[in-house]
């Protein structure tokens, strides 16, 4: 994987290999969370949707399609207190196509059409274009609630960190997006292309030069400057538990519990946490996983994640809503074992390898490329997967009872089923 | 032992065949620009098979819905250790999944390939079940099915093979129902185990940083000689007609879902790769995102983009199939009919056609990048009687007259039908 700064603020980051039958090259706005969620979200739908050259939904697709299936999709993610506006191209190597034909070079120039160039007039977007997409991402943030397990898990973020910007839907908000206007939209895209950091990622077997040549041009005219800086906060330890319960229609309940994992920036301790975070809920040799689910049969899921972009620790759990305070405190108490140190040293190898063996095999996916690359190069400190691993290799038994000292409990989410009546 | 090889010049991939003398079929793909290597080992045996006996049994027997999947459950169980932890030694990701027609058990890892596999390959052939382990699933597996019961998006789809078929068995839930469950011993295990976890019924697929003497070694060590069974089923006549072309559920959704689906007349067995490649075209050109129906119906508000069509076929059943989110699903389906109408009044158009092919084959060509869909795409076209290039040379092959022979013999007007979520 290679690293560089092309221009300010644009960050160029590739891997070259001929392994994958496709390229992914992707395009990163990074962002605060705020008062600009909404309208930053907004924007990256539009960008993926049409451009001045393909100006229709059925323009574009059929372009991709003659591309052999190139997709174009765009994401919108949460890291720490930072939006992540991404556009993603993905397309089959040049090698595959039925006539030799040359694709990527086309590939490259959608992508950046698409950020560069989008269906504007010097009003703004097009009301047509903007209300289909203020339509369709007011869907998508609907749609959320519709995945129960997905549900419990954003309201218990939305209560945990109600007031730092993470606790914020990664979408924005509805009310506001229905009142953003297709001027405020134009000024926001400005913004997005001369303010904000960008992160361009290529895996694929082209030269990485033949990227930096066919992006550069469009950067160099804009005259990027007063680049925003982005940061996050922690909070290092919870105040006071809080209990959230809600009540809805469904059969089963589930149980999200929210944890400060005493995190003064996104590296800090890291290694020694996430083999605490494994030990408890990550993974078939964890504790949540063996008693609470196995032993206890007691839920269907239940497993822990670190969020070290924020410094949480989180799980989530699906109970019946009898069983809820009793999976609760055996969740807990299992957490209170890994602070006494009640594990064993073959347990915490079995950790590492299992962690390694993942990091490794990052290199055998694409996908998998991107989002490293992306996750950790958004802010100063940048492992590689190998990094990680010798990292993670050196952590004592010792240094995880220390970790899991610091951990201290937030929130408890609890979404339980109506009884039904009859 | 013989080793035969199957190659695709075009991809410049090949893999290897082998009859092991256990009766058993491997495949190996050997990928040494990989990190990392996947093996999947399964049985040709799934929810649909509910109703069979062995060659010299007397009677069939008839086993209650959803056994194929706690028998998954209960096979990671051994007298001692059980197979997960087994895995924790060895740092690999073990898993295992049931659907209509197959069941599979699998392990991806960097490190450690050859114990790895051993462990793979002895829990599968070393069944464990007492009463007392079978009573303790009963609960996990609950819980799993409710879990199912409180998704839409997979109630849509049940309640729409359910409208489609009258007596076919894809009509019964994978894992069945919590009644249906209670009804599962150890005996009842023990007898679907003896008839398809044969090495006759059975394939194992490695693809990764391995070479077939490794895999072919772990096999001669662990398997033992099996005789063949011969396994006659019983499966229910299905009459040409619909159960019924319209189904409605309520749950908690802020739009309703829809699945809009078409039954077709099965001659043989499984569709063949140019029948897939036919249909798929078709699903494309009628409502896929390249068609005019698509864009007028995404601009006019009548769909999102979770809109998505699928040939939702396996051994014993095929139902080209839309789904998605609308306020007026009805309207939606009307579309669709009227589309389809006049495809089949004026014909196909050439370039049309050309667009869809080479968008379709693109997105196959995706499928070669992952050791998992690598390993799945080949132990599922083995059990279909072709091999992994099947599809990706049906696509480069067929015609628009292919495709319009399809469109004439399905799509019936009069066979269609429509399941809601509201």
């Amino acid at each position: 994987m290679e690293m560089k700064q092309i221009c300010k603020g644009v960050k160029l980051c590739t891997h070259q290999t001929d392994k994958f039958k496709t390229a992914r090259l992707s395009f990163s706005f990074i962002t605060s969370l705020g008062r600009h969620t909404s309208a930053n979200s907004l924007v990256v739908h539009l960008l993926s949707a049409t451009n001045s050259k393909y100006k229709t939904i059925s323009e574009m697709n059929r372009k991709l399609a003659s591309l052999y299936g190139a997709t174009l999709s765009c994401n919108v993610s949460k890291c720490g207190d930072m939006q992540v506006l991404s556009l993603i191209l993905t397309a089959i190597d040049d090698r595959f196509t039925f006539e030799n034909e040359r694709i990527c070079k086309d590939c490259v120039e959608l992508l950046c059409e698409c950020v560069f160039r989008p269906n504007v007039s010097p009003d703004g977007f097009f009301a047509e274009d903007v209300n289909r997409e203020k339509r369709l991402l007011i869907e998508k943030i609907e749609a959320e609630k519709d995945d129960k397990r997905a549900y419990a898990f954003s309201r218990l973020i939305e209560e945990m960190c109600s007031e730092e910007a993470y606790g914020l839907n990664k979408f924005g908000k509805i009310e506001e997006i229905e009142k953003l206007t297709e001027k405020e939209l134009f000024t926001r895209w400005m913004r997005l292309i001369v303010n904000s950091p960008v992160q361009i990622n290529y895996v694929g077997s082209a030269d990485p030069q033949i990227i930096e040549e066919a992006v550069l041009p469009y950067f160099v005219s804009l005259q990027r400057k007063d680049i925003l800086v982005v940061k996050t906060d922690f909070i290092t330890s919870a105040h006071e538990e809080n209990t959230i319960r809600e009540k809805q229609n469904v059969k089963q309940g589930k149980l999200v519990i929210g944890w400060r994992a005493g995190m003064t920036y996104d590296r800090d301790n890291f290694p020694a946490l996430k083999l605490m975070n494994m030990l408890f809920g990550g993974g078939t040799f964890s504790k949540l996983f063996t008693n609470v689910r196995e032993k206890m049969s007691l839920c269907y899921y239940c497993s822990s994640q670190l969020i070290a972009s924020k410094g949480l620790l989180v799980v989530q759990s699906g109970v019946e809503t009898e069983n809820t305070e009793k999976a609760l405190i055996a969740i807990k108490n299992e957490l209170e074992e890994i602070k006494k140190g009640n594990f064993s040293q073959e347990t915490l190898r079995n950790a590492k390898l299992s962690y390694c063996d993942t990091l490794k095999s990052i290199y055998d996916n694409s996908g998998a490329i991107d989002s490293w690359m992306l996750s950790y190069s958004v802010d100063s400190v940048y492992y590689s997967p190998e990094k990680l691993c010798e990292l993670i290799n050196a952590v004592s038994k010792e240094e995880i009872i220390v970790a899991a000292s610091l951990i201290t409990l937030d929130t408890v989410y609890i979404l339980e089923g109506e009884k039904e009546e009859e | 032992m013989e080793k035969k090889i199957i190659k695709n010049d075009l991809l410049a991939e090949e893999y290897y065949e082998f009859d092991h003398s256990s009766g058993l079929k491997i495949f190996v793909m050997p990928k040494k620009d990989y990190e990392g290597a996947f093996a999947m080992f399964g049985t040709k045996y799934g929810s649909v098979d509910t109703c069979f006996k062995r060659k010299g049994d007397s009677d069939f027997t008839k086993v209650p819905e959803g056994i194929a999947h706690f028998l998954e459950h209960k096979l990671f169980e051994s007298e001692d250790l059980d197979a997960f932890a087994r895995f924790e030694k060895t740092g690999a990701s073990a898993n295992a999944f049931t659907s209509f027609d197959r069941t599979c058990y699998i392990f991806q890892c960097s490190d450690n390939f050859d114990q790895s596999l051993e462990i793979l390959l002895d829990f599968v052939k070393a069944p464990y079940f007492t009463q007392e382990t079978v009573d303790k699933e009963q609960g996990i597996i609950g819980q799993e099915i409710k879990m199912y019961q409180d998704s839409p998006d997979w109630q849509v789809i049940f309640n729409l093979l359910r409208c489609i078929y009258q007596n076919n068995p894809v009509r019964i839930d994978i894992a069945g129902t919590v009644e249906s469950i209670a009804e599962i011993n150890a005996e009842l295990l023990y007898s679907c185990y003896n008839t398809f976890y044969n090495n006759s019924n059975m394939a194992l697929a490695v693809v990764g940083n391995v070479t077939a003497e490794q895999v072919i070694a772990v096999a001669d060590k662990v398997l033992k000689k099996e005789e063949k069974v011969e396994i006659e089923q019983i499966v229910p006549e299905e009459p040409e007609n619909l159960f019924s072309s319209y189904y409605e559920e309520k749950m908690e959704v802020d739009i309703p879902k829809f699945a809009i689906g078409f039954k077709e007349k099965m001659l043989g067995n499984v569709r063949t790769p140019k029948e897939i490649a036919c249909t798929n075209i078709l699903l494309d050109l009628v409502a896929g995102k390249v068609s005019p129906l698509y864009e007028e119906m995404l601009s006019g508000g009548l769909i999102n983009k979770y809109f998505g069509y699928e040939y939702f076929e396996g051994r014993g059943f095929s139902v080209p199939m839309y789904s998605g989110e609308s306020s007026e699903p009805e309207k939606v389906k009307e579309k669709i009919l009227e589309r389809i109408a006049l495809l089949k009044e004026n014909g196909i158009s050439e370039t049309d056609f050309e667009v869809s092919r080479k968008r379709l084959y693109g997105l196959q060509i995706r499928a070669f990048n992952d050791v998992d869909d690598l390993a799945g795409n080949i132990v599922e076209s083995y059990f279909r009687n072709s091999n992994l290039f099947s599809s990706i040379e049906a696509y480069r092959e067929i015609s628009k007259d292919d495709v319009e022979k399809i469109l004439r013999q399905n799509f019936s007007e009069e066979l269609v039908a429509l399941s809601v979520i509201k």
